[in-house]
């Protein structure tokens, strides 16, 4: 009977082990392929990035260690006209922008979820500018606001102008029309995050609200919001965590020129103006910006999870 | 009607203005696709003279002129829209596909490390790291990735913001299906792709939706890293800034109107599926 028993328990580890091992391979298999790729594509590109922020290329393509990235960085960015200086003060207007913006795109899924009148077309051409080329949308509006355009003329009747201005080229109207130009494509907001956020409250909650006499500004300030906090916090993290890489249509629009470079579109422009050519020191240059920025990005990162953990301590991802 | 009697004075005035802000800026989007299609149909000096102006003598031959007219470098219309079609539904592919399997394994194998990707996810998506661009492209330089097709091999990362999306629609899927098709003999590939893929679709179908149209109209990193096989977006743009010596707006209206045609095809179709499947983060209880 033991001998018995023996081999039957034995049987069964030798299939319950088999088993796990099959199960072992599965996961294996599945997890190689993208953690390879997160191990070359993030780990190995931001690890050799902070060793660029370290580096330069001497003219023979010789690469050596050295602080002269930084000493340029913080030597620009005492001078008030420099680009650098010029590209933060633009981001964080673009940011504040955002921001501004950000409940505004909540109340427009609210308003939808409500079911505005006409609300699935006015849903599908809110979309339209997610499905749209940035290229098309931004030609639209360069010819809008261009001196042939209606806007132009208008600036130059209240400005009483002898000339139609050339908005996106003169500095003086230049960040306030890419400005316009982010509000005027940012007011839907989120609306595929939001709308599936939305649509799995329970309607339950809102007609018991509604019996109650709630009204909409209290069932979307009291009810709703609570409600969808853990996305509103998430999202709101990473709208301020993504605070250095704010910008609108700036390399559409005007290519940073005339004032409103932003530090995204300056970046950028790094990558894109070395045509090529892996050995120029603006990546080098770019990758020691990036360094400094980082630091503060994760500190603040840090203090905001921080802020909205403590607003509620239920919030999940 | 039903829903604005429902409601009181002070509701029905503010839906009101929200509506009207609302059809305006709607309008104001329909004007978009609207110009460039009509652009297309002008004549190159009609659009010079008056690029508004809704007189003229519609010329479809501009839509067929695309085809031949179009050229960037070695690349015309046919090859950009090879282009275009094969890294957009590509990259989108593999994409939602890494991360629809890593998401799985991690949401439902109980191993200790496979929680440490949950965590990884979560910091690589909190923490953005600027300033890497010009490693990226070192790296795609020396990997030899630059203008090639097996660029999209890159896409092959799970640790993004669709594994949350694929992570969350697992967690929600009960484990009973998978443990009645083992008991039926299935083994753990055939469960993931007949059983339990299945029932994530929608989800899957709407993040490739999204991301496919991200991809079609992306026109920044393939500027970079694609400007020898330029994609529809980035070539036509290439083809605008090209334009010293011909300067061909109508042709180049009637590029962009093509080009807008498929994304705005595939997000009708696939409206519903992409608004009501998405979201982020959990509801309170």
């Amino acid at each position: 009977m033991t001998l018995q028993s023996n081999a039957a328990r034995n049987g069964r580890n030798r299939i319950r082990s088999k088993s796990e091992m099959k199960k072992i391979l599965f996961v294996i298999a599945f997890c190689t392929l993208p953690l390879l790729n997160f191990l070359i594509f993030y780990v190995f590109v931001n690890a050799q990035s902070f060793l660029m922020a370290f580096q330069r290329v001497r003219g023979n393509g010789d690469v050596y260690f050295t602080l002269a990235n930084f000493t340029r960085f913080f030597g620009e960015f005492t001078e008030p006209t420099s680009e650098i200086g010029i590209s933060l003060r633009n981001t964080f207007i673009t940011f504040g922008v955002l921001l501004l913006l950000f409940p505004i795109g909540f109340l427009v899924s609210y308003f939808l979820y409500k079911r505005i009148l006409g609300y699935k077309v006015i849903r599908a051409l809110f979309f339209l500018p997610s499905v749209l080329a940035g290229t098309i949308v931004t030609t639209f509006y360069v010819n809008v606001v261009g001196v042939d355009g209606p806007i132009a003329k208008l600036v130059q009747n209240i400005m009483n102008l002898p000339y139609v201005p050339s908005l996106l080229s003169d500095s003086r109207f230049a960040n306030l029309f890419v400005f316009l130009n982010l509000i005027w494509l940012s007011i839907p907001g989120d609306m595929i995050i939001w709308g599936g956020t939305l649509s799995r409250i329970s309607q339950s909650v809102l007609e018991a609200a509604e019996l109650d006499g709630v009204g909409w500004f209290r069932e979307a300030w009291q009810i709703i919001l609570p409600l969808v906090w853990p996305t509103f916090a998430m999202k709101l993290l990473l709208l301020v965590v993504g605070v250095f890489g704010s910008t609108g249509n700036v390399f559409l629009l005007t290519r940073g020129d005339s004032g409103t470079m932003t530090l995204n579109c300056w970046m950028y422009l790094q990558v894109y103006e070395t045509g090529g050519n892996i050995r120029s020191n603006s990546l080098y240059y770019l990758s020691a910006v990036g360094v400094m920025i980082t630091a503060v990005a994760v500190v603040l990162a840090l203090v905001v999870k921080k802020i909205t953990d403590r607003l509620n301590a239920d919030v999940s991802y | 009607m039903k829903i604005l009697e429902k409601r009181s004075v002070g509701q029905r005035i503010v839906f009101a203005v929200a509506w009207l802000i609302f059809v305006t800026v709607a309008a104001s989007y329909l004007c978009i696709f609207l110009w460039v299609f009509l652009s297309g149909l002008k004549t190159h000096d009609e659009i010079v003279l008056d690029p508004f102006g809704l007189r003229f003598a519609p010329q479809f031959q501009n839509y067929i002129d695309v085809f031949s007219m179009l050229r960037v470098g070695r690349s015309n219309f046919a090859s950009m829209l090879f282009n275009s079609i094969y890294f957009s539904v590509f990259n989108a592919l593999f994409t939602c596909l890494s991360s629809c399997m890593l998401a799985y394994v991690v949401s439902k194998f109980r191993y200790r490390v496979l929680k440490y990707i949950h965590v990884i996810v979560l910091i690589v998506i909190t923490l953005p790291i600027y300033g890497s661009s010009g490693s990226m492209y070192k790296l795609y330089h020396d990997l030899g990735l630059l203008n090639s097709y097996t660029q999209v091999l890159a896409a092959f990362s799970g640790v993004n913001s669709y594994f949350l999306f694929f992570f969350a629609a697992f967690e929600c899927l009960s484990w009973n299906y998978a443990e009645a098709a083992y008991i039926d003999g299935a083994g753990h590939t055939k469960v993931f792709f007949l059983v339990m893929f299945p029932q994530v679709f929608n989800v899957f179908g709407a993040l490739f939706i999204m991301n496919w149209i991200a991809c079609w109209n992306d026109y920044s990193s393939a500027l970079i890293y694609l400007s020898k096989l330029p994609t529809l977006a980035s070539g036509i743009y290439m083809f605008e800034s090209n334009m010293i010596y011909e300067v061909r707006l109508d042709i180049l209206y009637a590029a962009y109107a093509i080009a807008a045609v498929p994304p705005i095809v595939i997000f009708s179709l696939f409206s519903n599926m992409l608004t009501n499947n998405i979201s982020f983060g959990a509801l309170k209880d």
